[in-house]
């Protein structure tokens, strides 16, 4: 898995610590790589030519890349264009060294440029698998991006989230109770006395009813 | 140690996650996860506790070994940790405690540049189901941010939060909200976390605290060569838990009042003691827990000038040893419990301190009946049992 993982300010990390929940359920080993320190296994670039050379060092350790698509990761738009396309060629000629790549794009708002373009025809060549949050992005993949519809593949929903067990209130427990005896209000009051008559003595009386020795 | 009372088993499984688990780590949430889990263990749960190689919250080297241990009744995973990345940490956390606006990105990339241990993380994703539920403690690590999205249906987070500048970070107001319950450990500290997010189901347990079977406050004094009546103050002598401004308040009472009590002060690390104070305060640094009991016995007064609590368990030891408590007023959960108690003095001020200190040592038989009446509350409210209760009651609903 690459991708943002917990925690992190992408939205894409919830969706691939999900995957990754999911994988390990059906028994899988998972190592997960985020561009940034996360808790990931492990984290380094995962775009341009550091991510490129990267991805192609571990492409034979393990069956499967699936990619968690987000801002940054594949594309960086904040580059020349020669830059970019550039980047993508690398990009993809690393993936192609993986046995078979999977990405996860979502709803395609972390995906610069709806896809399109010489950089993004480069990447989606090199990728197996595209896997989209809706039907209408699917048509969307297919018809910009290119991308086969027998490659395209609509994820299930998430989960629906679990029930929250509320209880009962604790009524067969003790109340929360003080006691004492009234003297500690008269201590604090006399604290208080003493303090105040010292502050204006030593510090001046706000008011100006006392100066400073 | 809690006492167990007797009750059923339940056999259900609980994770414990906690940054840092040892007989000689400081820290307040530590010890009540460590107590709490023990506590439930004796009723009969199955707990793991899920912790870090590191003893010291500052370097967080890995001291302890990785691995798996047993330890009485729980079971120990230890999981190494990454130490902070220092430079970016400070940069950003400075900005934080200046209250200056730092996006979510950069709160997340501060987050990630304290102590983070991926080990942990991952055990936690490929174990997760095991556990009946999850309990994470505090809402300031990076292990409560990470874990607490792992199987937020059955997690429990004890946040420990007080009205800092951190507690406003947008990412700890998403952390408060995603688990399934929050366990408080008083009403103060509630009301905090409910002024900062949106909260899921709650129960204020508050905090057991062991009833130690005696005290030696003389030999306490004969094995620490302390002749005079001393003010005690135990925990982190940093500026965030108010050891500066106790500093210069001990000092107005030394220098204008001729306040003849001297400080003495124990806990993890060196304090900075100002040269003018050098003879009249003494750090004997970290006791054993019989000892520093001993200590609390023997002092004349506990001191407690942080702000920062979200229980104070060092003040409920103080009374439960018979010592009065005198505390800044600016901590709304030591002030509702001095207020609750009648059992200590709170103070606004140098000046408010200093007369406290007068009152403990020109009137200690007033201040002795105050501390009768710390003691009689933390009897009342805080033993073990009944906080097991309160925990006990609201995980059976996770089952």
């Amino acid at each position: 898995m690459a991708g943002p993982f917990p925690p992190s300010p992408e939205v894409a990390a919830s969706a691939a610590l999900r995957t990754v929940q999911d994988l390990l359920h059906e028994g899988h080993a998972v190592e997960v790589m985020s561009p940034l320190p996360s808790a990931a296994d492990h984290h380094g670039p995962l775009a341009g030519v550091k991510g490129a050379i990267g991805l192609a060092r571990r492409a034979r350790s393990f069956d499967v890349l699936h990619l968690q698509v987000s801002r940054g990761l594949l594309f960086r738009p904040e580059q020349s264009q020669a830059r970019r396309v550039l980047d993508s060629a690398l990009l993809a000629l690393s993936l192609r060294l993986w046995r078979r790549t999977i990405a996860d794009v979502g709803d395609m708002s972390d995906v610069p440029g709806g896809g399109g373009g010489l950089s993004g025809r480069f990447i989606w060549a090199a990728i197996d698998e595209i896997l989209v949050s809706s039907e209408p992005v699917r048509n969307h993949v297919t018809a910009v991006m290119h991308m086969p519809p027998g490659r395209v593949r609509v994820k299930p929903g998430p989960r629906p989230a679990a029930v929250r067990a509320r209880f009962p209130p604790p009524a067969d427990l003790p109340r929360w109770q003080a006691q004492g005896p009234v003297d500690w209000a008269s201590l604090t009051a006399q604290v208080q006395e003493r303090a105040a008559a010292e502050r204006a003595r030593l510090q001046g009386d706000p008011n100006g009813d006392v100066e400073p020795d | 140690m809690p006492d167990p009372e007797p009750s059923i088993p339940s056999r259900a499984k609980i994770a414990f996650i906690t940054p840092r688990f040892g007989d000689d780590v400081v820290g307040g949430s530590e010890a009540v996860m460590r107590e709490a889990a023990e506590g439930l263990a004796a009723r009969g749960w199955e707990v793991d506790v899920l912790t870090t190689c590191a003893r010291d919250h500052y370097t967080w080297r890995n001291e302890y070994p990785a691995g798996v241990t047993r330890l009485g009744n729980l079971t120990l995973r230890r999981f190494p940790a990454i130490p902070p990345v220092v430079e970016e940490r400070d940069a950003l956390g400075r900005r934080i405690l200046l209250g200056l606006p730092l996006s979510y990105d950069d709160q997340c990339r501060w987050i990630n540049a304290t102590l983070r241990v991926p080990a942990l993380f991952r055990y936690l994703l490929e174990h997760a189901e095991r556990y009946q539920a999850i309990v994470v403690s505090p809402y300031l690590s990076w292990i409560t941010v990470a874990c607490v999205d792992v199987a937020p249906e059955r997690t429990v987070l004890m946040p420990c939060v007080h009205d800092e500048s951190y507690a406003h970070l947008d990412l700890f107001r998403a952390t408060l909200a995603k688990p399934a319950l929050l366990w408080f450990l008083s009403e103060p500290e509630y009301e905090v976390a409910r002024s900062l997010a949106p909260l899921p189901d709650h129960v204020v347990t508050g905090a057991g605290v062991g009833v130690p079977k005696d005290y030696d406050p003389e030999g306490f004094r004969r094995r620490r060569r302390i002749d005079k009546p001393f003010a005690l103050f135990a925990g982190r002598r940093e500026p965030e838990k108010g050891w500066d401004r106790l500093m210069a308040g001990f000092e107005l009472a030394v220098e204008t009042y001729g306040l003849a009590l001297d400080l003495v002060t124990i806990g993890a690390g060196k304090p900075i003691i100002p040269a003018s104070l050098a003879r009249r305060v003494r750090d004997l640094g970290f006791l054993s827990e019989a000892e520093r009991n001993n200590a609390f016995a023997a002092a004349e007064a506990y001191l407690q000038p942080s702000a920062n609590e979200s229980f104070s368990r060092t003040v409920m030891e103080s009374w439960l040893a018979g010592t009065p408590v005198v505390a800044s007023a600016q901590g709304a959960v030591v002030r509702w419990h001095c207020e609750r108690s009648r059992g200590g003095l709170v103070y606004e001020d140098d000046f408010e301190l200093a007369q406290c200190l007068l009152l403990v040592e020109q009137a200690p038989a007033l201040a002795k009946g105050l501390a009768e009446n710390g003691r009689a509350y933390v009897l009342e409210n805080y033993p073990w049992a009944e906080v097991l209760d309160r925990m006990e009651h609201s995980l059976k609903a996770l089952l």
